[in-house]
């Protein structure tokens, strides 16, 4: 089940729900219809729908079942042919746009505060607080993400002990979680002290009031 | 008789606001100790203003109560360092309303963040960043891409030198 909304920000504030079940090619469709009309009017700024746009684009593909395949083709609406393929090359027509008429234009998404519009102080601050396992992912996002990574790792995760998010699994030894690299006991040393032996040579120091 | 702080937002709103309240907000603190009560915010605009005051509302009764000695040195530890670690807030209910207060799509929630930092609230800051990173944490970078329309501008050969060069973060996660 696909749940969209899209708000369009018109003169007349009309907004516009769609619930939709049907695959996801009709969904692209029904996006690239709205999308056209708005920039075929294009008055206000609409903020909203571009990010929007691709975040349910996102999700529309996720909650696709596994069986069904995005097809690529092409539809003429209105004087335009759109070519609608598979959502997730949305994001490359996204950032290399440069007519206003296409969809998810970038200048609207440039000023509504994209991740790496941040200060880098701040987006280094953001990435301190994610997991050691993180960090691969975001080194190859992009320039400015992997600047941002390198310096958080020299700042932060160089003076940090990764979180294990491994359940803790009992191995043959009984031991709950080995460490990496540890070294293999064969034999776990027993204390050769005892209580009784030590009892001769030791003295208390500070009698307390409760004997055992 | 409590003290009011007039903050006038980028696009020219006014908001009277308690003293305790402002006084979050460690930059809106300086500026009152040295000049008027009067203070321009000209890059927030109102709509964030609005919610980085209530905001400040809610928290405002929890900070009025004196610091203890312990947290008082970690608030003098963390301000020391320039990464500071945030000290989770303890009352449950408030923790509620900080989660209800960050459902928020990205956009908002970056326009908070930099509003929050410009003010140096330091629990706003740490509650908008954790949230960011929540939503950036056990993704895979596809992932990361889609959510916050990230373009991929390395070219291949750039990409396999940085995997080359950062090895040990693509050793066993």
């Amino acid at each position: 089940m696909i749940y969209l909304g899209l708000v369009v920000n018109k003169d007349s504030g009309r907004s516009l729900y769609l619930k939709s079940y049907i695959s996801s090619s009709w969904l692209l469709v029904y996006i690239a219809r709205i999308e056209t009309k708005m920039s075929a009017r294009d008055s206000q700024e609409a903020e909203s729908p571009s990010p929007v746009c691709s975040n349910y684009l996102g999700s529309a593909e996720e909650s696709i079942p596994a069986g069904v395949k995005f097809v690529r083709s092409t539809s003429t609406l209105g004087r335009k042919r759109v070519v609608l393929s598979k959502s997730a090359d949305f994001s490359p027509h996204c950032g290399s746009s440069s007519s206003p008429k296409k969809l998810c234009r970038r200048s609207t998404m440039e000023r509504s505060n994209h991740l790496e519009a941040l200060p880098l102080d701040v987006l280094v601050k953001i990435l301190c607080k994610v997991d050691h396992s993180d960090l691969s992912q975001l080194l190859l996002l992009s320039k400015t993400l992997s600047q941002a990574t390198s310096i958080a790792k020299e700042m932060h995760f160089a003076f940090a002990t990764p979180i294990s998010n491994r359940v803790s699994k009992e191995d043959a030894d009984g031991h709950e979680e080995e460490a990496p690299n540890a070294p293999i006991r064969h034999r776990v040393t027993r204390s050769r002290l005892s209580a009784l032996s030590l009892s001769s040579i030791t003295a208390v120091l500070f009698p307390s009031r409760v004997d055992q | 008789m409590a003290k009011m702080i007039k903050l006038v937002s980028g696009d020219g709103a006014e908001f009277e606001v308690e003293e305790e309240v402002a006084f979050q907000s460690k930059i809106i603190k300086d500026i009152v100790a040295d000049a008027d009560d009067v203070i321009p915010l000209p890059t927030v605009s109102s709509k964030v203003l609005i919610q980085v005051i209530e905001y400040c509302r809610k928290h405002a009764a929890v900070n009025s109560f004196p610091l203890s000695p312990s947290s008082s040195a970690a608030a003098a530890a963390s301000s020391s360092s320039s990464i500071s670690y945030s000290k989770p807030v303890s009352d449950p209910a408030l923790r509620a309303w900080d989660n209800e207060f960050v459902k928020l799509n990205n956009s908002s929630l970056f326009d908070i963040v930099i509003a929050a930092n410009y003010l140096d609230i330091e629990e706003l800051v740490d509650l908008v960043l954790e949230t960011v990173a929540d939503r950036i944490k056990g993704k895979q970078a596809q992932e990361i891409r889609r959510q916050f329309n990230i373009e991929n501008d390395f070219t291949p050969e750039e990409e396999e030198a940085l995997r080359r060069e950062n090895s040990w973060a693509f050793q066993n996660n």
